[in-house]
């Protein structure tokens, strides 16, 4: 359960692949020794574990169904009548899978990037305007996070990029597990972007690391100037913002300035761009930041 | 948050060997440090203005802790 707003965990996740149109279903455990357990269960019924090893994170291997849960009266003998000092961070299990993400992208040359914003801010149009204007410059491929359809992904695949839909049923965002399950089907190539593109939401996806090099928010200015202290944790864990839509400046009631004094003050070293995705206005700007940032990688 | 975590931690624990446990928060506030003058700055929120200089580059310091402590377990062998 995410303790942030209080919508249901993972269970219902699916990943959807718009290559070979499979669907899986996980969810993961931790056992009492901190092993963590995910398991998959794709449509054609095999079963896969994959074990992450808490002692060096790498380990993984499959094997059959059958897993025994920690009994409750093992957990019993061993907290009977004392204080248990944890000493745990909440989101450490999220924090480790992160991790290894960003590993898996560190030893590819590969720059994930985390896009959040709020519902309608123009990301995939953003995107996909991005994709269709690099594409011959550099591969770009996406993992796309929606609650349901895969009407993004869609949109994402007409530009001929890869693309694998995670729909998180009643959750609010993408976790690092389910990050970890798209880029393996996905497989992205070696110095290549990855853009994970979050659910539509400025509140609980800022705490839950994915591994990315950066989460870059998008905000346009149909919404509020006032978000970025309205929403100060999101724009204060993002390297980048954008503020997209800007071609409809003329008719809409937003204070620019205003709202990139709000941003500097919750994030002063934050990167602002301006933008509009249907006329190409300041795009260059953004281009030369990702072009820039994947040289970095 | 912790409204949320109270309400979501009694309905986790409906069922299991924890229903009737009670949820303790200790609430931290909120702390900066300014990255100008080092002047210490109390907050509400995860930004803000140095009372002395009047930088917004605040390292926060403390208030963002999210950790489970510990667990006090009775004698249920009895």
């Amino acid at each position: 359960m995410c303790v942030t707003c209080g919508c249901s965990d993972n269970s219902q996740v699916t990943v959807t692949s718009l290559e070979n149109d499979k669907t899986s279903h996980s969810h993961t455990h931790t056992l009492a020794d901190g092993t963590i357990i995910t398991h998959t269960h794709q449509h054609h019924h095999s079963h896969v574990h994959n074990e992450l090893n808490s002692q060096n994170g790498k380990t993984s291997h499959s094997h059959t169904h059958t897993h025994s849960s920690i009994k409750t009266s093992e957990i019993h003998a061993r907290m009977h009548g004392t204080t248990v000092s944890l000493e745990q961070e909440i989101l450490r299990k999220n924090d480790r899978i992160a991790e290894q993400n960003r590993h898996w992208f560190q030893e590819r040359g590969i720059l994930a990037l985390n896009l959040v914003s709020s519902p309608g801010a123009g990301k995939t149009t953003l995107l996909t305007r991005t994709i269709n204007d690099l594409k011959s410059q550099l591969p770009i491929s996406v993992i796309e996070g929606d609650q349901e359809t895969v009407n993004d992904a869609e949109k994402i695949r007409q530009t001929g990029c890869q693309v694998v839909q995670i729909n998180t049923g009643t959750g609010c965002h993408l976790e690092a597990a389910m990050v970890q399950r798209g880029y393996l089907e996905l497989n992205p190539p070696s110095n290549s972007i990855l853009a994970i593109e979050n659910v539509g939401n400025l509140v609980c996806p800022a705490l839950f690391d994915l591994g990315e090099k950066a989460k870059v928010a998008i905000l346009s200015v149909t919404e509020g100037e006032d978000k970025p202290i309205k929403y100060p944790h999101m724009f204060r864990a993002s390297q980048v913002m954008i503020l997209t839509k800007i071609d409809l400046l003329p008719y809409v009631q937003f204070d620019v300035n205003r709202c990139l004094e709000y941003a500097r003050q919750v994030n002063p070293h934050i990167s602002i761009f301006q933008v509009s995705a249907i006329t190409g206005a300041g795009l260059n700007d953004w281009y030369e930041w990702l072009q820039n940032q994947r040289i970095k990688v | 948050m912790p409204d949320a975590i109270r309400f979501c931690f009694d309905v986790c624990c409906q069922g299991t060997v924890l229903e009737g446990a009670i949820l303790e928060i200790i609430e931290i506030p909120g702390l900066a440090s300014c990255c100008h003058c080092g002047t210490k700055i109390n907050l509400d929120q995860p930004f803000g203005i140095c009372d002395r200089c009047g930088s917004v580059e605040l390292k926060i310091i403390q208030g963002e802790e999210l950790k489970i402590k510990s667990m006090e377990i009775d004698d249920l062998c009895a």
